[in-house]
């Protein structure tokens, strides 16, 4: 799973790195998506659809809608989704029947995905295409069709700068090769995929994949080969007990049984829960035979059949601990804390029965199970916390009426005021700009004089009127000339301003109209609210009480599925342990064999040398 | 005998890596478990709801009027590593986010941050987001954008754009009002 969401996500990257995004609501979701936060980025993504301001990224955003619900489970919708883009978005119809092929293929129908991707017309658009074509080579697998998948892959195996999916391509190409037969074609493929260094954990494994599936076809050969293919597989990767199972195998072959017992040795101590384990702690003493060590070979079968025993008596309390719950539930526990798109695969932890549960945990089919309860887990936890928040809602709404109905009236009382609202200032206005009209056309400087000019002015009118009252004479005359100068200075002053005080009244003038409209458009706006604000609270309200009874009816659905989910888990763990438990049956009965011959003699270094010449 | 064993063992081993993350075979996945659609369905009306519940929550915390988002982004990104962000309006901290490793990744491959979302009166505001980071020859980098928003009747997006100057190898935030 992880993987497939890796190239979902290479291809959305790809999308964004190449698209420049044009409504941040929409950049938000992918901040979202590309930390694999599927339920936060699907939560705002539906927001933001509801809101319609993703703008040109609408279909985009549909598509990405459809991706996120395939990564959390939802195909069904999923496929509705893609199927209705295909339908109606002619330029994104070839990315939608992509996507739906998409959905097909993980529900397993892989007739109806093989008839999805026929629908595409032409290659997507940069690595967008990668994902086609990996998934139209898994499906020509699906249907034996090796040479063909391999055939698909070479654009994005075979590129010399290699591109998100390319490790990934060369591994299914590597491999596919092997299955149509050919070796030559599928050793450089793998062997440069096994040799690279490489950074992140999955490219890591897809190595150490490549390396055991070239080690495993060289072995009939080229034994020696295998060994070099396998000394490049990590240690403690997922596949390492198989390689150092195949390790063990191929000195054998090389007649090396010291480098047998030295991988098989390292891997015998490893736990029972992987067959891998136990087929060598049986080959084990095949090495020691081989090496001439009856007596060691002899003691670690026996210690085989003592482990084994107690690995079964595990094995059934385990089973017995399922069965009446108890083993399932600490384990279970774990589980706190998860979100989907966050745990790709679920560590197991330990605990009573651990040890014995550890292959059940670790089957596909249960991890997915385990996804399934742990989605709805997390979807009553969601759940609960909108219910918790419910009546913070109804008292936010109780608020905002409240302070709508004290708030408003005085407002718009104070606003429609005849003394002191809106009209007494447009009555204001209107003075204003008829006086300035009026010193305008009397061309009177005096009528834009400033405050101080208006009260020069009237210091010199009342100097004027004092000169009157004095006796003729030449002080009288001297005084009247520096009056009249002055009133000639301030009538130069005024008419030499005159013309900037005009310009500059007259945008007041146009800055106090636009206030005043602001003023008049917030009455407006006030006066609609008024009229508006009520329905649409009470519509919100009604929204509200609305969402209670929905919330108070799927969230015991939920509980009630998360419920059935653990039960059905309960049954395939129990299962899978039965599985298991024929396993180590058969791995008994095999030893106890091998007791015997060991025992009466009959298995020799001869022996086991001709038993590995006979093999094919 | 155990070879048998472990060829069987050492193939299932080598599948093709999605054909093993594919789903059960089509004659099982045909006729779905009850159970997966049961639970497919409850999941779709927990979407919805959540989906509606968002709504709601929006439009009566931040009704569209009063609404304030503050997104932040980074272009390229290769000359200035984020560490945080801190957003002033009118004086007062509305937010602060210290990024992890996962998050400076996903802006770096064109994800948005939704760094606040508030209420504002209508009428200009100040607003101002500091950067702290590494920036050029890992050197400790502090930085500020500075806004004044015009608030009117409808939201109010910005956006802080983190971007890389190629010409003078230094990094730049410049500040977009959608």
């Amino acid at each position: 799973m992880k993987t497939a969401c890796a190239i979902a996500a290479i291809c959305l990257a790809g999308a964004a790195a190449a698209q420049e995004v044009r409504a941040p609501h929409y950049g938000d979701v992918l901040f979202q998506h590309f930390q694999s936060r599927w339920f936060g980025a699907l939560g705002s993504l539906m927001t933001s659809q509801q809101f319609q301001r993703l703008g040109e990224h609408d279909a985009e955003a549909e598509l990405l809608r459809g991706g996120l619900l395939l990564d959390w489970g939802q195909h069904d919708e999923a496929a509705q989704v893609f199927e209705q883009l295909a339908a109606r978005h002619p330029t994104h119809r070839d990315r939608a029947w992509v996507g739906l092929a998409r959905a097909r293929w993980q529900r397993g129908l892989v007739d109806q995905a093989e008839a999805a991707l026929a629908q595409v017309q032409a290659p997507l658009a940069g690595e967008r295409d990668d994902e086609r074509l990996l998934l139209q080579a898994q499906l020509h697998l699906a249907r034996g069709r090796a040479a063909q998948a391999a055939a698909v892959l070479q654009p994005v195996a075979d590129v010399k700068t290699a591109r998100g999916a390319t490790p990934l391509a060369r591994h299914n190409q590597g491999l596919a090769l092997l299955r149509a037969g050919d070796l030559a074609a599928a050793r450089p493929v793998l062997l440069k995929l096994g040799s690279e260094a490489t950074g992140s954990e999955e490219q890591r494994a897809l190595r150490d994949r490549a390396n055991l599936a070239l080690a495993l076809a060289e072995r009939e050969q080229q034994p020696a080969a295998a060994r070099a293919a396998l000394q490049r597989v990590r240690l403690h990767g997922s596949v390492a007990n198989k390689a150092l199972l195949a390790d063990g195998w191929a000195a054998m072959d090389l007649n090396q049984p010291q480098a047998a017992l030295v991988a098989w040795t390292e891997l015998a101590g490893r736990s029972a829960a992987d067959p891998a384990v136990l087929e060598a702690r049986l080959a084990l003493p095949q090495a020691y035979v081989a090496l001439g060590a009856r007596g060691q070979a002899l003691a670690q079968v026996e210690r085989l059949l003592h482990s084994l025993d107690d690995d079964a008596r595990a094995l059934a309390a385990a089973r017995q601990a399922l069965h009446d719950g108890s083993a399932l539930a600490p384990l279970l526990q774990v589980l706190h804390g998860y979100e989907p798109g966050q745990d790709a695969r679920i560590a197991l932890p330990g605990g009573e029965h651990a040890a014995a549960l550890a292959p059940v945990w670790a089957d596909h089919g249960f991890q997915q199970a385990l996804t399934r309860w742990a989605d709805l887990q997390w979807s009553a936890a969601e759940l609960q916390r909108w219910a918790a928040a419910l009546p913070a809602f109804d008292d936010m709404l109780a608020l905002r009426r409240s302070g709508f109905e004290q708030r408003l009236p005085p407002t718009l009382r104070a606003a429609r005021d005849d003394a002191q609202g809106l009209a007494a200032r447009q009555r204001a206005r209107d003075a204003l700009a008829q006086r300035l009209q009026q010193a305008e056309a009397a061309d009177d400087g005096a009528a834009l004089a400033t405050a101080a000019q208006l009260q020069q002015l009237q210091r010199l009118a009342r100097m004027q009127q004092d000169l009157a009252a004095l006796d003729a004479g030449d002080e009288r005359d001297a005084l009247a000339d520096r009056v009249r100068r002055l009133q000639g200075l301030l009538a130069w002053q005024l008419v030499e301003q005159r013309a900037q005080r005009l310009r500059d009244a007259s945008k007041a003038l146009r800055a106090l109209d636009g206030s005043l409209q602001q003023a008049q458009a917030a009455l407006a706006a006030l006066q609609q609210a008024q009229a508006d604000e009520p329905p649409r609270l009470d519509a919100l309200a009604e929204r509200l009480a609305a969402l209670a009874p929905r919330l108070s009816t799927t969230l015991p659905q939920v509980l009630a599925l998360a419920d059935e989910q653990r039960v059905d888990l309960q049954g395939l763990a129990v299962a899978l342990l039965d599985r298991h438990q024929q396993h180590l049956a058969a791995t008994l009965l095999q030893a106890r064999l091998l007791h015997a011959q060991l025992q009466d003699g009959s298995v020799s270094a001869q022996a086991v040398q001709g038993d590995r010449d006979a093999q094919p | 005998m155990s070879r048998r064993i472990s060829s069987a063992l050492l193939m299932a081993a080598v599948l093709p890596v999605a054909a093993q993350q594919a789903a059960p075979p089509a004659e099982a996945a045909s006729a779905p478990a009850p159970l997966d659609t049961r639970i497919q369905q409850v999941k779709a009306e927990v979407l919805r709801l959540n989906r509606d519940l968002l709504v709601l929550e929006e439009e009566l915390l931040f009704p569209s009027s009063t609404q304030l988002a503050v997104f932040v982004s980074v272009d390229v990104g290769l000359l200035f590593e984020l560490e945080s962000v801190q957003v002033q309006l009118d004086g007062q901290t509305v937010a602060q986010h210290l990024y992890t490793p996962q998050e400076r990744k996903a802006l770096q491959r064109g994800g948005v941050q939704r760094l606040f979302l508030g209420n504002l009166k209508t009428g200009p505001h100040e607003l101002v987001a500091f950067f702290t980071g590494q920036g050029p020859h890992d050197r400790d980098y502090r930085r500020a954008a500075r806004l004044t928003v015009d608030k009117g009747r409808e939201p109010r997006y910005v956006e802080l754009q983190i971007k890389d100057l190629q010409k003078k190898l230094q990094p730049d935030f410049e500040v977009k009002v959608w």
